[in-house]
């Protein structure tokens, strides 16, 4: 059955928020998640929809749109598929729940290998589908909101006293990361700068002030130079991961969970997810000489290879980088990976 | 996909307010820079790395917030209509309502403003102005907010424009607009003069005596983009003889102090914005985008169907081929569908979409539009190849070039540097219309009148060498348009010198230096106190009653005092010349009986010292084209002296000021002296001369 067209207010509310995306008006993963997700709400409680299977096709298409106007920023997709897996369980529950397949919800080894509810094409009517939908979509609304504080009630088992601290620009689940730790623990942290953004002061004034915890503000040139011997690195940039790995330091990323991507990365290349902004804070474009001559790069992002990352620290606990798969699996349902 | 909706209606709600923000976007340059280019297709509809230009300047308005736009097309403007009316901004989800205006009839900007006039209500109020080639990231909406305060403040502000910052030498900078721009400490641009390839600028002396503290400025690109008041368009109609912005500028300082008219400058830092105004532009501004300069308007973004952007800076759109060994060194972009042969090696070149290339080409600085053909073993460098070109095997295009629509060039031929090809000969597009930028060649039958030149553009050529167009004499700014080769970098300074208004070097602030004449009104009241002056000499009216019609002719004609006691001077002056005197000798009786006569009315002008020197200056200005009056100045200094108008410090302070090379400073030497003998006895010094 062929989609129907969205309300008008909708179709206007979509490339409104395509608009903001594109013009970058969103700043950070965690605004584009939240934004992403209350498209999402509005989308499947104004549209109209019959079966489940209408719904995903539904968020399906709107969601392809979403990403290919930002394809760097995995947020938006992440929020799609973690939406699609809701509608897919939810269904599963109303279906198996009313009993036509009389089977429980949870999945065990012996389902997985009949397989039978998979079969089911989502075409079957169920009554109140909309309503637990949106009230599961509100749950991982809330579940986002709160994932920076999450994230930072786990940093006294990661930070002891009289530590120090590495973290390279400015993160709000950073931030609040070493503020709760500051609270009942003395520690210093060492921030890097990372121009040209120079997000790093910022941090670091905040710190001072706000957890009056005793921090150094270094150039981004200067990574390798402080003594690294009692050091703690948590979250940073590829130059930073691999100080740490020279040092034998260990690495902690803080992550909320809206963050991991079922998506590869099949090339090391940084063109391939990173953003190039506009070299003006990098060169003013008021010099004239130098740009006919030079390429001037101003990547947002920047990779760290997994295998130098210690522990992931995400909003329901710290886990290994060999234990991501099974969050993937958790968080996404196989079918969604590719939208 | 689905299909939205029609919602005209919440369009139309919007309308109904107050503070839409409007756009007036000029699509038409009104001149022929990119000739022959111009000649099929209009300049906003050429693509700048595979988007028409126009599409950026909807794009950057759109983004910033615009919501009514109105493009005003002149030259090809059915093929504007139907690419506006088929964009994505015509279509109901648009964040903004898009409207043409087609005008077959005008031949400037000006032209276009006034013709809005007539299109009553249309401009209801503060609307940014544009030209359809402007490409920029800037956000409008503070600049606006900060052009509406100070409207508030004062209502005399006209416009805003956007300058945006580069060093001299600067490859983004326009190098046939250099300008000087004087800016006061608000932002308020105090004098603006256009280089020319002038090395040396004259600064009117009111400038320094009025404003305190200035900044003189020439590292600054004008973006063609500036925020006006309605008031525009009026001064536009008033003034019909303002073909472009910069006359509206100039004509504005100059009669900034009878209109009290403001104009603001602001001065962008990080945000990009130029317009596309020649070729070298072209080159350099196509350049800016591959290097990223305007972010968040890169390729990427705003191409529909989107590239890759690979290290090096090469974009790569949707299924493009590379053949095996073909090298993209950088700054690179090609477009869908595109092929690219073996051993092929490409440089800073922009492809359009379904272009074949062929083995063992080398492309460096080449713009290649979109389907075009080139075969085996070519080379094409600093050249622009138009839609559909082909270019035969083992031809050589050298820098320069431009070869347009539909042009066939090959095989095994080398197209000398600077050689401009069309599909059509010359003649035949000219005859065809002499508009500014051709309307369409409707007529392509006799076509074999004249054959292709296989010496130039290879045995299978199609196409006609294009001879750059002579300068059109006209008095406008493109008068000093480049002459020499129309495209590549070296750009030569020398070409743009041609221009004949600069030698104007008046002192009196009424006609600064400028090629427009001096406003209608000032002339008026001159001739109206001309005549009030002849009258009263001849029917013996009383002194009273004249300066009484002067006065009121100065509110008639909004003439400031200064003026006044300048043109009242010259009037006075030229009398006798009127009346035929030319001799010293009977010059001077009518001055005696005019300065007679007259002194009542010159103590009333002439009261302070600062009047006292004016006139003084518009004496030793008249002497200086008139060599009878210089033979009685000192005599007619005297009369002065004694009839008390002229005070004895201002004379002196005067003669100090007058140049001694100057003839009038050899004349009046004795009177000074004599003046200066006659003060030191009344106060009875002592010193020796």
């Amino acid at each position: 059955m062929p989609l129907t067209a969205l309300p008008s207010d909708l179709a206007e509310r979509l490339d409104q928020f395509i608009r903001s995306l594109k013009k970058g008006e969103l700043k950070g993963s965690y605004d584009v998640a939240h934004q992403t997700l209350l498209f999402l709400r509005r989308l499947i409680s104004q549209s109209r929809w019959s079966t489940a299977k209408d719904l995903r096709e539904r968020i399906r298409l709107e969601g392809k749109k979403l990403i290919s106007t930002q394809p760097s920023e995995s947020a938006i997709g992440n929020m799609v598929r973690r939406v699609l897996k809701i509608i897919w369980e939810e269904y599963v529950s109303i279906i198996s729940g009313q009993g036509v397949d009389s089977g429980d919800t949870q999945e065990s080894l012996q389902k997985m290998l009949r397989a039978d509810v998979h079969v089911d094409d989502f075409s079957k009517p169920c009554p109140n589908l909309k309503g637990r939908v949106i009230e599961s979509i509100n749950e991982l609304l809330s579940e986002l909101e709160g994932s920076a504080d999450s994230i930072a009630t786990q940093a006294l088992e990661h930070i002891h006293s009289s530590e120090v601290i590495m973290t390279m620009g400015k993160s709000r689940t950073v931030e609040a990361f070493l503020l709760n730790a500051g609270k009942s623990r003395k520690f210093q942290v060492i921030v890097v700068e990372s121009a040209p953004s120079y997000q790093g002061q910022e941090l670091a004034v905040n710190l001072a002030k706000k957890g009056n915890i005793e921090t150094t503000v270094i150039t981004d040139s200067a990574i390798y130079s402080p003594s690294w011997l009692d050091l703690k690195a948590v979250c940073g940039s590829h130059a930073l991961a691999l100080a740490a790995k020279h040092y034998s330091v260990p690495l902690i990323v803080c992550a909320p969970l809206f963050k991991l991507s079922p998506q590869f990365l099949c090339s090391e290349d940084q063109e391939a997810f990173n953003k190039f902004e506009s070299p003006q804070n990098v060169v003013d474009f008021y010099e004239s000489d130098i740009h006919a001559k030079v390429h001037i790069h101003n990547p947002v992002f920047d990779y760290v290879p997994p295998e130098l990352v210690t522990l992931y620290i995400s909003n329901i606990g710290g886990n290994a980088p060999s234990y991501v798969y099974r969050l993937l699996r958790e968080l996404y349902h196989p079918d969604d990976y590719e939208i | 996909m689905s299909s939205k909706k029609d919602n005209s209606n919440r369009s139309s709600e919007i309308l109904e307010q107050e503070d839409v923000l409007q756009a007036l976007v000029i699509a038409d340059s009104f001149n022929r820079k990119f000739l022959p280019l111009t000649v099929e297709k209009p300049r906003v509809l050429l693509p700048l790395v595979n988007i028409p230009l126009i599409d950026y300047t909807i794009e950057f308005l759109a983004s910033s917030g615009v919501q009514e736009i109105f493009v005003f097309c002149c030259a090809h403007a059915d093929q504007i209509k139907d690419h506006v009316n088929s964009s994505k901004w015509n279509q109901s989800n648009s964040p903004c309502t898009i409207t043409t205006i087609v005008s077959d009839t005008c031949t400037s900007m000006g032209d276009a403003i006034r013709e809005m006039e007539s299109k009553k209500g249309v401009l209801r109020s503060h609307f940014i102005l544009v030209n359809g080639d402007v490409i920029s990231n800037m956000q409008l909406k503070d600049i606006v907010e900060i052009h509406k305060k100070r409207f508030l403040e004062d209502k005399s502000t006209v416009m805003t424009l956007i300058n945006k910052q580069a060093k001299p030498g600067h490859r983004t900078r326009n190098r046939e607009e250099e300008f000087l721009m004087v800016t006061g400490p608000s932002g308020r641009v105090l004098n603006f003069q256009r280089l020319q390839g002038k090395r040396k600028l004259k600064l009117p002396l009111n400038l320094f005596q009025e404003h305190s503290s200035m900044t003189v400025r020439h590292d600054l690109i004008d973006t063609h983009i500036c925020v006006c008041t309605p008031r525009v368009v009026e001064l536009f109609v008033d003034n019909f003889d303002y073909k472009t912005k910069n006359d509206f500028i100039r004509g504005l300082l100059i009669n900034e102090e009878i209109e009290g008219n403001k104009l603001f400058l602001h001065v962008l830092r990080d945000e990009y914005a130029t317009r596309v105004a020649n070729l070298p532009l072209y080159d350099s501004v196509s350049k800016d985008m591959i290097h990223r300069w305007v972010f968040p308007v890169v390729p990427e973004h705003i191409s529909p169907g989107g590239y890759s952007l690979r290290r090096h800076n090469q974009y790569l759109a949707k299924d493009v081929s590379l053949g095996r060994d073909c090298v993209l060194d950088e700054d690179v972009l090609v477009g869908s569908n595109t092929v690219i042969g073996d051993n092929t090696f490409i440089s800073h070149s922009v492809i359009g979409s379904g272009c074949k290339i062929g083995s063992n080409v080398r492309l460096e600085n080449a713009y290649l539009w979109d389907g075009v053909t080139v075969e085996d073993d070519c080379s094409v460098t600093f050249s622009i190849l138009c839609n559909n070109v082909l270019v035969k095997s083992g031809s050589t295009i050298q820098t320069g070039c431009i070869l347009s629509f539909q042009v066939v060039v090959g095989p095994n031929i080398i197209i000398q540097h600077g050689t401009l090809l069309t599909s059509l000969p010359q003649s035949q597009v000219m005859n065809s219309s002499d508009d500014f930028e051709e309307t369409e060649t409707s007529d392509l039958g006799n076509k074999d009148e004249i054959h292709p030149n296989p010496a130039v553009v290879g045995a299978e050529g199609k196409g006609h060498v294009w001879l750059p167009q002579e300068i059109f004499g006209e008095d406008e700014e493109e008068a000093e348009d480049l002459v020499g080769p129309p495209f590549g970098l070296n750009v030569s300074l020398d070409a743009s010198c041609y221009d004949d208004s600069g030698d104007d070097s008046d002192e009196d602030s009424y006609i600064s230096p400028s090629s427009s004449p001096p406003p209608d009104d000032t002339a008026l009241f001159f001739s109206e106190v001309l005549e009030s002056i002849q009258r009263t000499m001849e029917e013996n009216v009383k002194v009273d009653n004249l300066i009484l019609e002067v006065n009121s002719s100065k509110h008639a004609y909004n003439i400031s005092i200064q003026e006044l006691n300048q043109l009242v001077m010259k009037a006075v002056l030229e009398l006798p010349h009127i009346k035929g005197q030319v001799k010293p000798a009977p010059l001077l009786q009518t001055m005696k009986k005019l300065v007679k006569k007259l002194s009542p009315l010159f103590i009333n002008y002439f009261k302070n010292a600062a009047s006292q020197l004016d006139c003084l200056r518009v004496i030793q200005e008249h002497c200086s084209n008139n060599s009878s009056t210089l033979a009685i100045l000192p005599k007619f200094l005297l009369m002065f002296y004694e009839e008390d108008v002229l005070a004895e410090e201002v004379i002196l302070s005067w003669y100090q000021q007058v140049p001694s090379s100057d003839q009038v400073h050899k004349v009046v030497t004795p009177f000074i002296t004599w003046l200066q003998e006659a003060d030191e006895e009344s106060e009875e010094e002592e010193e020796d001369d």
